[in-house]
């Protein structure tokens, strides 16, 4: 079955290239660079130094404001699913707050905080933040009150309570929060540095000016790869850190 | 004197009237079966022993302790529907109750094993809730209350959830745990034949708010066997508490 549905997944994958590659052939790569021309265009850039150095720098600058917005969005979260005033304050800016894209406030940003790292942390943290409240605060809403009632028959206090009820249910929903704000986050340290030219939106930029589209391709192909691979990455650790749920959910 | 003693207990849920002045005494080692219609108050009265739920008014003392309004300390609790941690093993969750009063790993695992084989998971030890059938999870749920070795053991229809053939394998199950490690039992139920089967006494409570219509007195001997539910007598008692309940229910 499983093995089944990956050999669709290669078919869907196979096939698209082909359409890809057949429209490529007609448009010509000044338009639209075909599979092979990006291929060929991301083993160059690969290459190159300057492709690391943008891509490291645009990492450990995404991490930054990443690492924020977990530390500070998972507890609010949790406050927010759990204590009515927390929810009434901070919900009206939330729901405002999310729907507010990168691009939208890099602009005030720049004027606010200059160029740098203050900058691309903060435009990183506010458009993460509000991905991983939202899905904490329904994580911290859907703990069972049964579990609850049970930990407390058997006379656990407030603490013990939290350890071994609220805890292990959260946990499952602060890997998902951690997944989904990763991508957010990616994307929005990706705006930042395209406004500014520096780093991996720098690269971008500078391969948009290019005559052939392939180079261009070739870094968002990059992106897509980096991207999968640190969702994939969170998803392995979810599952090993929270095999009941993995085993619950179907292992996928 | 009573091991476990009931006094004067009201409850009211915004208004309504669930329970007036109840009381109960239960003797040490008695199996108390609590019968009654769905939503008459009996399962409140049992957590209000269990203290989950504060009374209104009134005193519970068990085995000369006050415990109104306090949970542990000698009770546990098997819920009706098993109710397990998802994230913990069979196992973990029967050891639960000690992990929480502080004893060693080993310790609790071991004490916890050798519940998980009274209940005859043997070989499940390190299975998920979810991957358990019905009866097992409440094969779970009762050794995890048997685990902390309460003096008194309260279960809130345990069964009710189960089909029928799995709910009689059960009641034998509990019974030959019972008589391995006896202990004082509520018992809240509203199943007849299961009531008999299993109490040395029942309570038949009144829809809400819930009061005690008749006390009955089991007259079978232990140990019973499946057998006795076609008893003359047992089908003769069977009939007059279902015209009991019947009575009240439309009167």
């Amino acid at each position: 079955m499983r093995f089944g549905s990956r050999i669709v997944n290669l078919l869907g994958i196979l096939l698209v290239l082909a359409l890809w590659q057949a429209a490529g052939a007609q448009l010509g790569d000044a338009l639209l660079a075909t599979p092979v021309q990006v291929a060929r265009a991301l083993v160059e850039t690969v290459q190159t130094g300057a492709f690391w150095a943008a891509l490291w720098q645009m990492l450990w600058k995404m991490m930054l404001g990443y690492a924020l917005a977990l530390v500070i969005g998972i507890p609010l979260g949790v406050a927010m699913g759990r204590v009515p005033v927390v929810n009434a304050i901070v919900k009206p800016w939330a729901s405002m707050f999310i729907v507010i894209s990168a691009a939208a406030i890099v602009p005030l940003f720049i004027i606010l905080m200059g160029r740098g790292l203050v900058f691309s942390t903060a435009i990183v943290f506010v458009v993460t933040v509000w991905y991983v409240v939202v899905t904490m605060t329904e994580a911290a809403r859907s703990v069972s009150p049964k579990l609850l009632n049970v930990a407390r028959s058997f006379a656990a206090n407030d603490f013990q309570r939290f350890r071994y009820v609220i805890l292990p249910s959260l946990h499952p929903f602060i890997m998902i929060a951690a997944r989904v704000g990763l991508v957010h986050a990616l994307r929005a340290m990706i705006t930042a540095e395209m406004f500014i030219s520096a780093g991996f939106g720098g690269l971008l930029n500078d391969a948009g000016l290019d005559l052939s589209t392939a180079p261009l391709f070739a870094l968002i192909v990059a992106l897509m790869i980096i991207s999968v691979s640190m969702t994939s990455a969170l998803r392995w650790i979810a599952h090993r850190s929270a095999p009941w749920y993995a085993s619950r959910t179907g292992d996928r | 004197m009573a091991h476990l003693s009931v006094s004067h207990v009201s409850k009211s849920f915004g208004g309504v009237q669930v329970l007036v002045d109840q009381c109960l005494d239960v003797r040490e080692g008695e199996f108390v079966a609590l019968l009654g219609p769905s939503g008459c108050g009996k399962s409140t009265l049992l957590q209000i022993i269990n203290g989950l739920v504060p009374a209104d008014g009134g005193k519970i003392v068990l085995g000369g302790k006050d415990i109104t309004g306090k949970t542990g300390t000698g009770r546990g609790m098997v819920f009706q529907g098993a109710d397990l941690f998802p994230w913990r093993t069979a196992l973990e969750n029967i050891a639960f109750g000690l992990e929480v009063v502080g004893v060693g790993k080993a310790e609790r695992l071991e004490r916890a094993r050798h519940y998980l084989n009274l209940v005859g998971l043997r070989g499940f030890e390190d299975s998920w809730p979810h991957q358990l059938s019905g009866g097992m999870q409440q094969r779970v749920g009762i050794a995890r209350a048997f685990c902390i070795q309460p003096t008194l053991l309260m279960m809130d229809e345990p069964f009710g959830a189960l089909d029928v053939q799995t709910r009689d394998v059960l009641q034998d199950e509990l019974v030959r745990i019972w008589e391995a490690e006896p202990k004082t039992v509520l018992f809240v139920t509203h199943g007849i034949e299961e009531a008999l089967y299993l109490a040395d006494r029942i309570l038949v409570y009144s829809k809400r708010p819930a009061r005690v219509l008749r006390e009955i007195t089991v007259p079978f001997a232990r140990p019973r066997r499946e057998d006795i539910k076609l008893d003359p007598q047992f089908l003769e008692l069977r009939r007059d508490i279902s015209d009991l309940l019947r009575h009240d229910l439309y009167a």
